[in-house]
C-alpha cells in the first residue's frame, strides 16, 4: 500500500537523520585547519582543541540544525495558511519585519539601558514580525481564498518598507552597533552563545510540535477555507496558531543569527516532490531537510572563500532566489483553479 | 423522519439583505433542491446550513437541535459538502484527497485499527469505484480535468459520510440514516453520462436514509431528481414543499422571471424548458 496510511514517516526521517549526522560530521570536522579529520584520527583530541569544539564548532553546527528545521517549518505552515506553496517566511516579510523589531530594539535599547537583553529582541522580533504575518494575510486573502500575486506584492512593499525601516535605524546608529547589526542582519552563524542555543532550540522545537498536530487541519486547509471548516475544522483557530507559531519560530530565530531566506521555500518544494503534499509528511521530514540545508550551506559558507566566511544569509539567498524563479515559472504553467 | 428546519432565518452584510424570513423544511431521505436566479440566496442559504456563516437572525434545527450548539467537528461527521470550485495548489493524489475524506469520521486510534483490519483501504476502493476514479487514483489532482476533479471531489465529501462501519454490506443495505450531503452546482462540469450516474446513485442512497440539500440551475435535472424544493427570489421564499406542488409552470416562471415551454417526456411527465 502506498502512503495513503500516512503515518509517520519512519523509514524516510531515517533517511534524513542518516544524511544530517553525515552533513555534521563534515561541517565538524572537514574544512578546519586545525581539529580536522586527519588531525582527530591521527593525534586524537586536545584539551584545548576540545574548548574550541565545545564553545564554537558545537554551537554553531547546532544552530544550523535548529535555525534550518524551524524555517522550513514554519515555510511549510504559511505555505498551508496561504494555501499556496510560495509563501516563505522571507518573501513575505516576516522575516525582514522580524529584523526590524530586533534592530529596533537593538538600536534604540542601546541607549535606553545600555545593555539589550536577548530575550528583548526575541520578543520585538516576534511581536513585528507576527504583526506583518497578519497584515500580509489580510491583505492577501478574501473569503478564503489568497490572491498570489496580492501576497507577493504585499511581501515586497512590506520587505521594502521594513528595510528602510531598518536602515533608517542603522543610520542613527553609532559604529559599534552599524558593525555588529550589519553582520547579524546578513544572516551569521558566526560567535553564537549557549544560551542562545538553549533558547532558540525551546522555542522552535515548541513550535514545531505544536504545528504538527495540526498536519490534518493543515492537509484540509489546502483544499479551502470553507472546506476545512466543512471537515470538522475550526479554521479560526487554526489560522491564528499557524501565525502566532509560525512568527515565533521564524522570530526567535531571526532574533539570533540575521536574516536567512529561502530555506522555507526550497526545502517543503523538494519534499514534496519526494513525497507529495500530504503535510503529515511534509512537516516532519521538511524540519530533516531544513536541518541538512543549513548545516551544509553553513559548511560552505566556511570553506567556499576560506579564510573568508560568507555571510549565511547571502549564500541562501544565491541558492534560493534562483529556485524561486523556477518555481514561479512552474506554477505559471497551470495550477488547479 | 429527520430534518431541517429554518425558522425565520435572515442574512444581512451591512444593510443588504441577502436572506430574509426563511421558514423552508429539508427531510431526510429525500432529494430537496434549492432553485432560484442568480443572486437569489441559494449558496448564501446553504453556507448558513452547512455553518459556515452564522444567521443574523432567526434559528436552523438540525434534527431536533439548534445548529448553534453542535460543534464543527460532530457536524462533519454527519454531513459532507461538495462546493461549486475551489482552487488547489497542492498535488494531492486522488487517492489522498478521497482519504482526507475518510480519515475525519474517526480519532486516529481507530483509523490505525481500521487501517490495519484493511476495512479503511476496502471502503476508500469502494468509493472510488463508485465515482469512476479507478484509473485516477494515483494522479495528482493537479492534472486531472475539470469534470475529473469535480468526480474526485464527489468521492471526498461521499466518504466523509461514508458508513465504514457498513462497508462490508451490499450496497443496497447501507445505512445513511442522520447523514447529509450539501451539494451546489455539482454537475456543472460533468458529462452527462457521470451526471446520470450520479443521479441515480443520490436516489439510492435517499432510500438508505441519506438527506440530500442541492442548489443546481439546471431546471430539467432538479425536475427529475427533487422530492421537495425550495424556490427562492431576491433572499426569499416564493414556494416550498413537495416537488410536485412547486414545480407548476405559473410558480417557476414568476420565480425564475422567464418563460418556460412544455415538454413531455417518454413516461407522460411534464418537463418545463427555457426557450433560447
Amino acid at each position: 500500500m502506498k502512503n495513503s496510511a500516512g503515518a509517520f514517516p519512519t523509514r524516510r526521517s531515517v533517511i534524513l537523520g542518516g544524511i544530517l549526522l553525515l552533513a555534521v560530521i563534515g561541517h565538524l570536522f572537514v574544512g578546519h585547519s586545525s581539529l580536522n579529520w586527519n588531525s582527530l584520527l591521527t593525534e586524537g583530541v586536545s584539551s584545548q582543541q576540545w574548548f574550541i569544539l565545545q564553545e564554537f564548532r558545537l554551537p554553531r553546527v547546532l544552530m544550523a540544525i535548529i535555525v534550518g528545521a524551524g524555517l522550513a517549518v514554519a515555510g511549510v505552515a504559511l505555505q498551508a495558511l496561504f494555501r499556496n506553496p510560495l509563501a516563505e517566511p522571507g518573501l513575505i516579510g516576516v522575516a525582514s519585519s522580524s529584523a526590524f523589531g530586533a534592530v529596533a530594539i537593538m538600536v534604540l535599547g542601546g541607549w535606553l539601558w545600555q545593555q539589550v537583553a536577548l530575550w528583548q529582541i526575541g520578543f520585538f522580533a516576534f511581536a513585528s514580525g507576527l504583526l506583518a504575518t497578519l497584515l500580509i494575510y489580510r491583505l492577501a486573502t478574501k473569503s478564503g481564498q489568497t490572491d498570489i500575486a496580492l501576497m507577493l506584492l504585499a511581501g515586497v512593499a512590506v520587505n521594502a518598507i521594513m528595510g528602510a525601516a531598518t536602515q533608517l535605524l542603522l543610520s542613527v546608529a553609532d559604529l559599534v552597533q552599524l558593525r555588529t547589526v550589519t553582520f547579524w542582519l546578513m544572516g551569521s552563524l558566526v560567535n553564537l552563545s549557549w544560551p542562545s542555543v538553549v533558547g532558540v532550540s525551546t522555542v522552535v522545537l515548541f513550535c514545531t510540535a505544536v504545528l504538527w498536530r495540526l498536519v490534518r487541519a493543515m492537509n484540509a486547509f489546502v483544499l479551502g477555507e470553507n472546506s476545512a471548516r466543512y471537515m470538522g475544522y475550526d479554521t479560526g483557530r487554526f489560522k491564528w496558531q499557524v501565525m502566532i507559531f509560525s512568527a515565533l519560530m521564524v522570530s526567535s530565530a531571526v532574533s539570533v543569527v540575521g536574516v536567512i531566506g529561502f530555506v522555507g521555500l526550497v526545502v517543503p518544494h523538494i519534499v514534496r516532490l519526494w513525497v507529495g503534499s500530504d503535510h503529515r509528511l511534509v512537516l516532519p521530514l521538511s524540519a530533516l531537510g531544513g536541518a541538512i540545508l543549513l548545516v551544509l550551506a553553513d559548511w560552505l559558507a566556511r570553506v567556499l572563500l576560506h579564510p573568508l566566511e560568507l555571510p549565511i544569509g547571502l549564500l541562501m539567498a544565491l541558492i534560493g532566489a534562483p529556485f524561486f524563479l523556477m518555481m514561479l515559472l512552474k506554477q505559471r504553467r497551470g495550477w488547479r483553479q | 423522519m429527520k430534518r431541517i428546519v429554518c425558522q425565520d432565518l435572515a442574512y444581512r452584510i451591512a444593510k443588504t439583505e441577502l436572506l430574509d424570513e426563511i421558514n423552508a423544511e429539508f427531510q431526510s431521505g429525500q432529494i430537496n433542491v434549492i432553485l432560484g436566479q442568480n443572486g437569489a440566496g441559494k449558496s448564501t442559504l446553504l453556507s448558513l446550513l452547512a455553518k459556515s456563516l452564522d444567521p443574523s437572525a432567526g434559528d436552523i434545527v438540525w434534527q431536533n437541535e439548534p445548529l448553534s450548539s453542535l460543534s464543527l467537528q460532530a457536524l462533519a461527521r454527519q454531513r459532507a459538502v461538495v462546493e461549486q470550485q475551489q482552487g488547489v495548489q497542492f498535488d494531492f493524489t486522488v487517492r489522498q484527497l478521497v482519504s482526507l475524506g475518510l480519515e475525519i469520521q474517526y480519532s486516529s486510534e481507530l483509523l490505525e485499527a481500521y487501517r490495519h483490519e484493511g476495512r479503511f483501504e476496502r471502503c476508500l476502493q469502494r468509493i472510488i469505484t463508485v465515482c469512476d476514479l479507478d484509473n485516477l487514483l494515483d494522479r495528482s489532482i493537479l492534472s486531472l480535468s475539470g469534470g475529473e476533479f469535480k468526480r474526485a471531489q464527489l468521492a471526498r465529501a461521499l466518504a466523509q459520510i461514508w458508513p465504514l462501519g457498513d462497508c462490508e454490506k451490499q450496497g443496497e443495505e447501507m445505512d445513511f440514516s442522520g447523514r447529509w450531503l450539501f451539494m451546489d452546482e455539482w454537475n456543472a462540469a460533468l458529462d452527462m453520462r457521470h451526471q446520470q450516474c450520479f443521479a441515480a446513485m443520490l436516489r439510492q442512497w435517499c432510500r438508505q436514509g441519506l438527506g440530500v440539500i442541492m442548489v443546481v440551475h439546471d431546471l430539467p435535472l432538479a425536475m427529475q431528481l427533487a422530492d421537495r424544493v425550495l424556490l427562492l427570489k431576491q433572499g426569499q421564499v416564493v414556494a416550498e414543499g413537495e416537488a410536485k406542488e412547486v414545480l407548476q409552470p405559473l410558480i417557476l416562471q414568476e420565480a425564475l422571471e422567464m418563460q418556460l415551454q412544455t415538454f413531455h417526456d417518454d413516461n407522460g411527465q411534464a418537463l418545463y424548458l427555457p426557450q433560447f
